[in-house]
C-alpha cells in the first residue's frame, strides 16, 4: 500500500506529464503485486496448512 | 472427481469455446450475417453455463454453500477472478481510460486509480484475510463474524451489510447483462435482462456454490481469452506486434505528436471558448431558474410558431419541443437537468486529450482523489462478501492464500490488456475521427452515432463542420463492445468480446446472488425463526430466496441506473466501510468485543452512506462539488468510513471489553 502511494506521488509530481509515467505505473505496479503475493505465500510455506 | 480430471474438463470446455469462435469466424467468411453470429455467441455461451449448472445440481448443504470445501487453489483462483471481474471491469475500465485517461482531469481520479486499487486489494486479501477466513470453517462471512464475536446482533448486522453492498453491485451487473444481451441480439433491454437472468438462475439455483464455482472457472477462461485475443488482434492490426503492451507503447509515442497538434489547434480553442460561454449561461440559469425558464419558453414558443408557419418538417418541431423547458413545468427538475449538463461540459473541458494529466487547476486535488479511490478499492476488494466467500471453498488455509495469487494473475492479465486496448482505441479516435468533416465521418463513427443507445455523440460547438476533440462525447460504459468496429477487425470479435462481457457480468451476478440469498436464509431466517431446520429445508429456502432476489434485482435494473462504474465503485466503498474494520480487528485483535464490532459496522456504514447520499445521490449525478470534505469524491466515502469504523471499534472495545474470548478455531 505504501509502495503504491509512493509510486503515485512520484509519478504525479514528475514534471513530464506526457502520459508515459502513468502508463508505466499502470503496467508495472499490477505485475509487482502478483510477484509480491507470490513471494509472501512462498515464504509462509512452513505455516500449518490444515484447518 | 480427481484433480487431473478437473483439468481435463476445463481444457475440454476451453477447447469447445475456441472451436465455437472458429466456427463462427468461418460462418462470417461464408456470409452469415453479423447479427446471427452475435445471437449464436449469446445463446451458446448462456447454454454452456446453464449446462454446467444442470450437471452440478445439488441439494447437499455443504456442497450448496461451500462447494464441499474441495476446490483446489488454481480452480478457486480462476473462480474468484471470474467472480470479481465484473462488467465494470471488463467493459467500463477500457471506456473510462479512453474517456478520462490514467489520471482523470487533474481534479477527479482516472483509470489508474481503478487499475491499482482493484489489483492491490488482492494483496491485502491474500495476506490479511484469505487464510484466516478459511480457517474459521464458517459458511458465510456474517456467520464468521457472529461466531468469532459470539453475537447474533453482529451476525445480523453483517448480513444486512452483505445484502446492502452486494445488492448495489448486483443491480449494476444485471443492468450490464441486459445491455450486452440487447446489443448482441437486437431484442429490447427488458427482455435481454430477463433472458440472461434465466442463465444466471440455472447455474446458481440448481447447484449453489458447486455449480457457480465450475461455471466461474469456465467464465474465467472466456473472460481472459476474449480480452487477450482482442488486445493481441488490435496490437497486430495497428502495430504489427503480438504484444498488446508493446503495441500500446508504440501507440502512445504516435499519439504524443497528435495530442500536441490538437492542443495548439485554434478550432479546438474556439470550441472550448464556446463551451465556456454555455457553462456561464447554465450558471445563470441555475442561479435564477424561474426567470430562465420563462425567457427560454418565450424564445422556444416563437421559434416553434415560426417553424409551423413555414410548414417545416415535424421532426424539427419535435426536436424543439423535446427541450425540457417546453414540457416540464417543475423548475427543480429543470435545475437538475442543467446541473447534469454543467457537470458534463465541465468534464469535457477539463479532460485530457491523450493520456496526459487533464487541465483542471487542482493538481493536488487530483492526486488526493486518486489516492483516496485507490485506498477505497483496495480495502473494498479485501472486504466484498462475495469475494471473501470464495476463501471458504478450499480445503486448507494455505490453498485459500495460494488461490489469491492465481486470482491476481488472471485479473492482472485482463487489466494489462484492457489498458493497452484503451491506448490503441484512443489512438484511432484521435487520428481517424478528430479533424474529419462532420458530413464525411469514418464509417465506424457513423455507425456508433446511430446505435441505440448512441455510443458516440458529436456536437459541433463552433459550427466549422469539423470534428474537434471537444466535440466528441463517448459512452464509456459499453464502448469496448464497439472496439472491433472502431478498429476495423472481423465482426466475430464483436461477438467474442460480448461473450466475455456477458461472462464477466454473469459470473459476478452468480456470486452476488448466492451471497444475498445465503445472508437472508442462513444468517437471518434460520438464525431467528428456524434454528433447528433440516439441512435440506435450509437449501430449499436459500434457492427460493435466490430466485426472489434475482427477480427483484432484475426489476430494479429495468429502471436503467446510469453509469455502471459509479454504482460498482459505491459498492466497494460500502463494503470497505462495513467489513474492513470489523474483519481486521476481529481476526487480529483479541481485545475486540461485540460492542466494538457493532459500533464499527454501524458507524462506518452510516458515515459512508451519508457521505455518498448527500453529495451524490441527492443530486442525481456522479458528483457535486459543494460541501465535499477536502474535495474527496462521494464514491471514495470509504476513506472516511474505514477510519470511523476502526476508531469506533477500538474505542467501544476499550469501554466494553470482551466478556468471553472465542478463538477462531472454535468458530468452526
Amino acid at each position: 500500500m505504501l509502495a503504491t502511494l509512493a509510486a503515485l506521488a512520484w509519478v504525479w509530481l514528475t514534471p513530464d506529464q506526457s502520459g508515459w509515467h502513468f502508463w508505466w505505473v499502470a503496467q508495472a505496479m499490477p505485475v509487482a503485486y502478483v510477484l509480491l503475493l507470490w513471494w509472501v505465500h512462498g515464504i509462509r510455506s512452513d505455516e500449518p496448512g490444515q484447518r | 472427481m480427481g484433480e487431473a480430471w478437473r483439468w481435463r474438463m476445463v481444457a475440454g470446455a476451453s477447447l469447445g469455446a475456441l472451436l465455437m469462435a472458429l466456427s463462427l469466424w468461418l460462418a462470417e467468411t461464408w456470409g452469415v450475417s453479423k447479427s446471427s453470429i452475435n445471437v449464436c455467441f449469446l445463446v451458446l455461451s448462456i447454454a454452456g453455463y446453464a449446462a454446467i449448472g444442470l450437471v452440478c445440481r445439488t441439494t447437499l448443504s455443504d456442497e450448496y454453500y461451500v462447494a464441499g470445501r474441495r476446490i483446489g487453489a488454481p480452480f478457486n483462483g480462476m473462480a474468484t477472478a471470474a467472480d470479481w471481474m465484473s462488467a465494470a471491469t471488463f467493459m467500463g475500465l477500457t471506456g473510462l481510460l479512453i474517456s478520462d485517461g490514467f489520471v482523470g482531469d487533474g481534479e477527479r481520479a482516472g483509470g489508474l486509480a481503478y487499475v491499482l486499487g482493484w489489483t492491490g486489494g488482492f494483496c491485502l486479501l491474500g495476506i490479511l484475510f484469505a487464510g484466516k477466513i478459511n480457517q474459521s470453517g464458517a459458511i458465510t462471512i456474517p456467520e464468521l463474524l457472529g461466531q468469532r464475536l459470539d453475537s447474533t446482533t453482529v451476525r445480523w448486522l453483517g448480513a444486512v451489510g452483505a445484502i446492502l453492498c452486494s445488492g448495489v453491485y448486483l443491480v449494476a451487473q444485471i443492468y450490464a447483462i441486459g445491455l450486452v444481451a440487447s446489443m448482441l441480439s437486437g431484442m429490447n433491454f427488458e427482455l435481454g435482462v430477463f433472458l440472461a437472468l434465466g442463465g444466471v438462475l440455472l447455474c446458481s439455483f440448481l447447484g449453489g456454490m458447486r455449480a457457480v464455482t465450475w461455471t466461474q472457472v469456465l467464465q474465467c477462461v472466456v473472460i481472459v481469452s476474449t480480452m487477450v485475443t482482442l488486445a493481441v488482434a488490435v496490437a497486430w492490426h495497428l502495430h504489427g506486434s503480438a504484444l498488446p503492451s508493446w503495441g500500446a507503447g508504440m501507440g502512445l509515442q504516435a499519439m504524443a505528436q497528435r495530442v500536441r497538434d490538437i492542443q495548439v489547434d485554434p478550432a479546438e480553442a474556439q470550441s472550448k471558448a464556446i463551451m465556456r460561454e454555455r457553462l456561464a449561461e447554465l450558471e445563470r440559469k441555475i442561479a435564477n431558474p424561474e426567470q430562465a425558464r420563462f425567457a427560454e419558453r418565450q424564445l422556444l414558443g416563437a421559434k416553434i410558431a415560426d417553424l409551423k408557419l413555414q410548414n417545416s418538417p415535424v421532426r424539427d418541431i419535435q426536436r424543439l419541443e423535446a427541450n425540457p423547458v417546453w414540457h416540464d413545468s417543475d423548475s427543480h427538475r429543470l435545475v437538475q437537468v442543467w446541473q447534469r449538463e454543467r457537470s458534463l461540459i465541465q468534464q469535457e473541458l477539463q479532460r485530457a486529450i491523450g493520456f496526459e494529466r487533464g487541465s483542471a487547476s487542482g493538481t493536488h486535488q487530483g492526486l488526493l482523489n486518486t489516492v483516496c479511490l485507490v485506498l477505497c478499492f483496495m480495502m473494498g476488494t479485501a472486504s466484498l462478501p462475495h469475494v471473501l466467500m470464495r476463501s471458504l471453498t478450499t480445503p486448507t488455509p494455505r490453498q485459500a492464500q495460494q488461490s489469491m495469487v492465481w486470482t491476481l494473475l488472471f485479473v492482472v492479465i485482463v487489466y494489462l490488456c484492457a489498458s493497452s486496448l484503451a491506448v490503441m482505441i484512443k489512438q484511432v479516435v484521435l487520428t481517424d475521427l478528430v479533424g474529419s468533416a462532420m458530413h464525411a465521418l469514418p464509417e465506424w463513427a457513423q455507425n456508433l452515432r446511430l446505435r441505440k443507445p448512441a455510443l458516440l455523440t458529436l456536437n459541433d460547438h463552433n459550427g466549422d463542420g469539423l470534428v474537434q476533440w471537444a466535440d466528441v462525447r463517448l459512452a464509456t460504459d459499453y464502448l469496448v463492445l464497439a472496439a472491433p468496429e472502431i478498429l476495423g477487425i472481423s465482426a466475430v470479435f464483436t461477438g467474442l468480446i460480448a461473450a466475455g462481457a456477458l461472462a464477466a457480468a454473469l459470473s459476478t451476478a452468480d456470486g452476488l446472488l448466492l451471497t444475498i440469498s445465503n445472508a437472508l436464509a442462513h444468517d437471518i431466517y434460520f438464525q431467528t425463526l428456524a434454528p433447528k431446520a433440516t439441512p435440506i429445508r435450509r437449501v430449499m429456502l436459500s434457492k427460493i430466496l435466490l430466485m426472489l432476489v434475482a427477480l427483484v434485482a432484475a426489476w430494479i435494473a429495468t429502471y436503467r441506473p446510469v453509469d455502471i462504474l459509479f454504482w460498482v465503485s459505491c459498492a466497494f466503498s460500502l463494503a470497505a466501510s462495513c467489513f474492513f474494520p470489523v474483519l481486521l480487528l476481529s481476526l487480529y485483535w483479541p481485545g475486540f468485543s461485540r460492542a466494538g464490532a457493532i459500533g464499527a459496522m454501524v458507524s462506518g456504514t452510516l458515515l459512508a452512506l451519508w457521505y455518498m447520499g448527500t453529495h451524490s445521490l441527492a443530486a442525481a449525478g456522479p458528483a457535486t462539488a459543494d460541501g465535499l470534505w477536502w474535495g474527496v469524491a462521494p464514491v471514495s466515502a470509504g476513506v472516511f468510513g474505514v477510519p470511523m469504523g476502526l476508531f469506533a471499534g477500538i474505542l467501544l472495545s476499550k469501554i466494553w471489553p470482551p466478556t468471553r474470548s472465542a478463538p477462531l478455531s472454535a468458530a468452526a
